[in-house]
């Protein structure tokens, strides 16, 4: 990965550091014989980038987990984030840190609008979107959506309204049926009585 | 776990475009923390993440609330509410929390997510009195009784108002 090689070339710089320190320390010995502090300048200089070593491997650790969740995003998931970012003081930190913040964004966007879409259908008109805390576009975005709830909602219940004006008409209507032939029952059964005038009758 | 922490009067007010985010595992331990979210805690990363969420539960807090949250997360829904949190300093900050599953490609809830929002102060209003009496009717009842007790409070409140808990916390 690049993370990797990334490292290696510091550490490939590093150790460059030192052989040139040791080449410095030979030349001098050559020049002017053994003089023991000499000894101490290679050991710390070989410390130095041992140490240079292991701080490259710990700044650096954040950019493979970085990079996974990048992948993740390129695919459409949203749920990963970057952790372990020990403190925000250098370039990479505020890179991950952005990322992070960047995809609470877009996964809040996209929660919003599902939930929301789907309560709507459900007929929990009361849930709307909710724009806080969100960014620019973001913001706007679920404003938007609610612009356009607003106008489901209102369709719907019109819908209900006038489904609800036809069962109120076909129930009339029954009733008024019935009205009518209850009204008609004494005759009928006068009718009935005297079915023959009944027939006759007509 | 917990370390015992004095609860002061010092609050801290959420900013109208941030949002506190983070992230939990199935059992309530914290595996992401957005920067509001360290920020207002007054944890570091390092001391959130792996902690039980319950790290900022402030006192005030009656359990019953925490009971209607996780069943209904772990029924798959998204459930809002009021919480008072208290940061590492003992302060404490109000927020509207909405927690949801987190699903994974192949539809298992893998953990759970809570989006914090600035709060309207007349829920704050609201929700201070009822929580105050809910954790009241906790006190009396007893532990092994508590939960039973407030939320009865609770339900009783929503019924005289004819309204689902969602519709009265999005409401208020
Ligand atoms: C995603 C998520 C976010 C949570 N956020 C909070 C929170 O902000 N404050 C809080 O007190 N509890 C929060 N909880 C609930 C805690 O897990 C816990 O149930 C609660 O603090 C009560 O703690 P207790 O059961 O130890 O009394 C959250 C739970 C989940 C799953």
């Amino acid at each position: 990965m690049t993370n990797s090689s990334l490292q290696s070339r510091v550490v490939f710089l590093l150790w460059m550091f030192s052989a040139l320190l040791l080449g410095e320390i030979g030349a001098s010995f050559l020049m002017h014989g053994f003089e023991p502090v000499m000894l101490v300048f290679l050991a710390l200089g070989i410390a130095l980038s041992a140490w240079g070593q292991l701080q490259v491997r710990r700044w650096l650790a954040p950019l493979s987990k970085l990079n996974s969740v990048i992948v993740d995003v390129a695919h459409g998931r949203f749920n990963s984030r970057v952790v372990g970012i020990h403190g925000q003081e250098d370039e990479i930190s505020a890179l991950c840190w952005n990322v992070n913040d960047m995809l609470d964004q877009l996964n809040t966007f996209f929660r919003e609008q599902e939930t929301s879409f789907r309560a709507n259908l459900d007929g929990k008109f009361y849930r709307q979107t909710l724009p806080g805390g969100m960014h620019g576009g973001f913001h706007k975005g679920l404003e938007n959506q609610n612009v356009l709830l607003e106008g489901m909602t209102e369709q719907k219940m019109g819908a209900m309204r006038t489904h609800m004006l036809t069962r109120v008409q076909a129930l009339n209507t029954d009733n008024l049926l019935k009205n009518l032939t209850s009204n008609q029952h004494p005759d009928q059964s006068a009718g009935a009585d005297c079915g023959d005038r009944g027939v006759t009758r007509r | 776990m917990k370390r015992a922490i004095t609860p002061t009067d010092v609050e801290r007010m959420m900013r109208e475009d941030d949002f506190i985010v983070s992230m939990t595992d199935l059992k309530g331990r914290i595996t992401y923390g957005n920067r509001i979210f360290i920020e207002f805690s007054g944890y570091s990363e390092d001391e959130l993440l792996g902690t039980q969420h319950n790290i900022i539960r402030h006192p005030d807090m009656p359990r019953a609330v925490f009971k209607l949250l996780w069943d209904k997360i772990q029924a798959r829904e998204e459930c809002f509410a009021y919480v008072k949190n208290m940061s590492k300093d003992g302060g404490f900050y109000w927020v509207f929390a909405n927690v949801t599953p987190i699903y994974d490609p192949s539809g298992n809830v893998t953990g759970y997510l809570s989006v914090r929002r600035k709060p309207r102060q007349s829920g704050i209003q609201v929700v201070s009195s009822l929580y105050a009496a809910m954790l009241e009717e906790e006190k009396k009842a007893g532990p092994a009784n508590a939960i039973a007790a407030s939320t009865k409070l609770l339900v009783d409140v929503l019924n005289e108002k004819g309204l689902s808990y969602d519709e009265l916390v999005l409401a208020i």
